[in-house]
């Protein structure tokens, strides 16, 4: 792992932060992959129609989908999206998710060793580290919104991923709409 | 090393020895030291939220960095080798990309408190900020340049984003590339040179720029995408 690190910094003293494609770089390192996220959470489109969330609001043509079947103490309340979305410059979690957040919360506190973190996501326009902050302004609007449901705040924390984990990379207003997000993740 | 999960923020040392850089790898941002000597690594701020944008103090021995573990994004000092954290904003906005000052005595950081991002100067040790940028509604990534005298930033511009030089003498700024996303701009160690982030083509590239705009290049990658570029101070 050290050899791999030294051998992508070898001969230079100008570090980056390479993209997906890493061609030259004979560590083989991928430093920044937008990774499909592999919490299973961001799964869009080809949904069931049939959550409490479905379909409600603006949020810029995305329609939120149950993800259905995800069970157990690791995956949190079946038939309950982990997903929540944020309109543009937004960190309101809007009133149509208030069924999600409670049904997380129920959950939750009938199995207190179980934790959560909420992670932010954001569209990718504008600078990585600002956006890292509004990502984290919307994990932790989910997190109080949690709170003020009764969630005992030791099984949750608000993290970010800022642009860096795009759910759609089209780079149009529906993949942005999708990408402002924040997901519940049981851990 | 290894593994398939984002690092961005890349920042040198002043001697060039140690790497400070954010890594997501347990699926939340946190600030890790590289060094080059002992090839080790070490976790320097792994605290509740999200950790991120290292910045070196010119002495080495300081890092300002971005903690939300009060709730919002603020900036603090930590020991170059962790330990507790000492806050150093203290806003209901968000506070990050804190960058030291060439003597160390100031921090330029980016803030929106006042309802949009913009560049604000404080001392290093905390407490009131300077506004620094009033030019446009999106003023990010400041990056002050080792002889104290240029500052670049981005700018959003004309729909796009530009990088930006300060004379920090006289206040006045200029847009010096044609370019429209550009981002994360580094000076070389003799002040005369600009590295940044941008794309051409579709493609995300390294440039490189005098400060007045004039002579540009780009640096190296003909394939692939290559993103948050850190120029060693190390050296001339």
């Amino acid at each position: 792992m050290k050899q791999k690190f030294k051998s992508f910094l070898a001969g230079t003293t100008l570090l980056v932060v390479l993209g997906a494609t890493l061609v030259g770089c004979s560590s083989g390192v991928k430093l920044d992959t937008p990774v499909e996220d592999k919490i299973g959470t961001s799964t869009m489109g080809g949904g069931t129609g049939g959550g409490a969330n479905t379909g409600q609001g603006n949020n810029g043509g995305v329609t939120t989908v149950d993800l259905g079947n995800v069970n157990g103490v690791n995956g949190g309340p079946a038939n309950v999206s982990k997903v929540i979305y944020f309109d543009f410059d937004s960190y309101l979690v809007k009133p149509e998710y208030a069924s999600v957040i409670n049904a997380h919360v129920q959950f939750l506190s009938s199995r207190k060793t179980t934790k959560i973190s909420v992670e932010g996501h954001t569209d990718s326009s504008g600078g990585r580290e600002y956006n890292l902050a509004l990502g984290q302004k919307r994990a932790e609007a989910v997190r109080r919104a949690m709170a003020l449901s009764g969630l005992n705040e030791s099984q949750i924390e608000a993290v970010s991923f800022g642009k860096e984990k795009p759910t759609d990379l089209a780079g149009d207003d529906t993949a942005a709409a999708k990408n402002r997000r924040a997901e519940i993740s049981y851990r | 090393m290894t593994n398939t999960e984002p690092i961005i923020s890349p920042a040198w040392s002043p001697n060039g020895g140690q790497l400070a850089y954010v890594s997501f790898e347990s699926r939340k941002p946190e600030v890790w030291v590289f060094d080059m000597n002992t090839r080790a690594r070490r976790l320097v701020a792994g605290f509740k939220g999200s950790n991120s944008g290292p910045s070196w103090s010119p002495d080495g021995r300081t890092l300002a960095i971005t903690l939300s573990r009060d709730g919002n994004s603020q900036i603090y000092a930590v020991g170059a080798s962790g330990g507790e954290p000492t806050r150093l904003t203290r806003s209901d906005a968000i506070d990050t990309e804190a960058t030291y000052s060439a003597d160390g005595k100031s921090i330029y950081f980016m803030s929106d408190r006042g309802g949009a991002p913009q560049i604000y100067k404080m001392a290093a040790t905390g407490g009131g900020a300077t506004r620094i940028t009033f030019t446009g509604n999106y003023n990010i990534s400041p990056a002050s340049s080792p002889d104290g005298k240029w500052l670049a930033y981005i700018s959003r511009a004309g729909g796009g984003y530009k990088l930006f030089v300060m004379d920090l003498s006289s206040g006045v700024a200029n847009a010096i590339t044609d370019t429209n996303a550009d981002e994360k701009p580094s000076f070389a160690a003799n002040s005369k040179l600009i590295i940044y982030a941008t794309k051409l083509q579709g493609k995300e590239v390294l440039m490189s720029t005098t400060v007045d705009g004039r002579v540009k290049s780009r640096l190296g990658g003909a394939s692939g995408d290559i993103r948050e570029p850190a120029w060693a101070q190390m050296g001339n």
